[in-house]
């Protein structure tokens, strides 16, 4: 219905409404009473207007039983409106605002600005089942300028723009801003950024350094010499139990050469005897703490591309200083990889 | 391979993680098998597959991933059988559609950046750019650690 249509159209501040219902029970007095259930309509509209609105000052709120009341008394079983009003005699905000959605959701839904008040909980889990697909402020919405039946609560902030683009606005970037602050949380070393953008860079090089790595790593297995099966199968479920477990098991194999981490990151790693707790020490580090490897990202963020810019040569020797020099170019000798067990 | 080795995996057997490593493994070991060339393509491409299996249709980037694969590894396959027509018509139709986003609010920089970097990012809104994106971190940081181990393993 057209009538119903237009009361959320009225963005009115609320104090237009109010000076509207106090004049509007008054005008109706002497009029038909189709007239009437005209006004009562907007009486309607606009008293759910004022309750949803962000603050509720006590004068609308006496206004709102005051009138009620008197439009009940008057105009008794005439219409829709009326009876859905005689209940509303005891003077709750939350009943007079339950009955306004009801005949709104047969027209078209609009974006509802209601405040999940302690008072109005009922009514928005009621209208909440009532509608398809009612989205709280809280939850994921990509979309604000919903196609028909979607609603949005969105809190209606005292003092700024109550038009639904700047509304959607504001939920949008509030998502975002969600979104970023868990991702400062993920990436490390971005607890003292602040500003989007500095943010933005730092998540790109690390991502980035992260698929460099990955295929580094995958460089590197391509020329691992594939060794006894059995014994593989043994290792491998051993490691598995480490990855899951993220604790020590004591290793079946001896260490002969040091394990090698050619990030050229400044990570002090102990060297490696032929120890199997030093082993174990390495794989429950690698298991607990991937990020260790990655805090001193910011200084040498700088540096590490370069690094992976260079030929690889240079860089296996430049993280294997302290080590024995391994080469994994395929080419290179898998003779030099030969470590007995 | 024998499935019984896997049994020692107690917590949260279908994790992201073990499924990875399963995946990752099995292939890398049928790779060493293999005497093909371009061991170093196929083992990154074998991992990348198998962390997107591992993580499943449900995540945007993981289907762009998978998708990604199997259309270079198609392409691959008809440039072999020198169908060249169709490869044509593809590039061209990949050029003409280009979405307009709004990224002024974040740095228009950065969020095209971040399109490229992450899989399936340049059809996404910055929102759900955004979860993915800390998705996909979480994913390549198991990736590298798994494949850390598992280097390890074989490097003694």
């Amino acid at each position: 219905m057209e009538i119903q249509s237009n009361w959320e159209d009225q963005n009115d501040p609320f104090e237009s409404g109010l000076s509207s219902i106090v004049t509007s029970p008054a005008a109706s007095n002497g009029s038909a009473i189709p007239a009437d259930a005209f006004m009562i309509r907007e009486v309607i509209g606009r008293l759910g207007n004022i309750c949803n609105s962000s603050d509720i000052s006590p004068q609308s709120y006496l206004n709102n039983t005051f009138s009620i009341p008197f439009e009940s008394k008057k105009l008794g079983g005439s219409n829709d409106g009326n009876k859905k009003f005689s209940r509303s005699s005891t003077p709750e905000e939350s009943s007079v605002s339950d009955q306004i959605p009801k005949p709104q959701i047969d027209s078209n839904p609009r974006k509802r600005k209601s405040i999940p008040r302690p008072k109005l909980v009922a009514e928005t889990e009621e209208s909440d089942t009532k509608r398809s697909k009612a989205e709280t402020n809280t939850n994921d919405n990509s979309k604000p300028p919903e196609p028909p039946k979607d609603y949005i609560h969105v809190r209606a902030r005292r003092g700024q723009a109550t038009d639904s683009h700047s509304l959607a606005e504001r939920v949008r970037r509030e998502k975002i801003s969600e979104r970023m602050k868990f991702l400062q949380d993920l990436v490390p070393g971005c607890n003292k950024v602040t500003g989007k953008a500095v943010m933005l860079d730092e998540i790109i090089n690390y991502v980035q350094s992260l698929q460099r790595q990955v295929e580094f790593l995958s460089m590197k297995l391509a020329s691992v010499t594939p060794r006894m099966d059995s014994n593989m199968d043994a290792l491998l479920s051993k490691d598995m139990f480490q990855l899951s477990r993220g604790s020590g098991q004591p290793t079946l194999y001896p260490v002969d050469s040091s394990v090698t981490l050619p990030f050229g990151y400044q990570q002090e790693l102990p060297l490696y005897n032929n120890s199997n707790a030093e082993n174990q020490f390495l794989i429950n580090q690698l298991h607990q703490n991937p990020s260790m490897q990655f805090p001193p990202i910011n200084e040498a963020a700088s540096q590490v591309p370069s690094f992976w810019e260079d030929d690889l040569q240079s860089l296996v020797q430049m993280g294997f200083n302290r080590n024995q020099p391994q080469a994994f170019h395929g080419s290179m000798g898998e003779a030099q990889l030969k470590i007995e067990l | 391979m024998n499935p019984k080795t896997y049994h020692h995996i107690s917590s949260n057997p279908s994790s992201v993680k073990s499924r990875f490593t399963r995946g990752f493994l099995r292939a890398f070991k049928k790779i060493k098998r293999q005497q093909r060339p371009y061991l170093y393509g196929r083992v990154k491409i074998a991992a990348d597959k198998s962390l997107a299996l591992a993580v499943g249709s449900r995540r945007a980037w993981s289907r762009a991933l998978l998708w990604k694969i199997h259309y270079k590894a198609w392409r691959q396959r008809s440039r072999f059988n020198n169908k060249k027509k169709l490869l044509k018509e593809n590039k061209k139709n990949k050029k003409n559609k280009k979405k307009k986003n709004d990224d002024e609010e974040v740095g228009f920089r950065h969020a095209k950046e971040l399109r490229k970097l992450v899989p399936g990012g340049e059809a996404m809104d910055l929102c759900s750019l955004l979860d993915e994106t800390a998705h996909y971190i979480k994913c390549l940081i198991t990736q590298v650690q798994v494949m850390k181990s598992v280097d390890q393993i074989y490097s003694f």
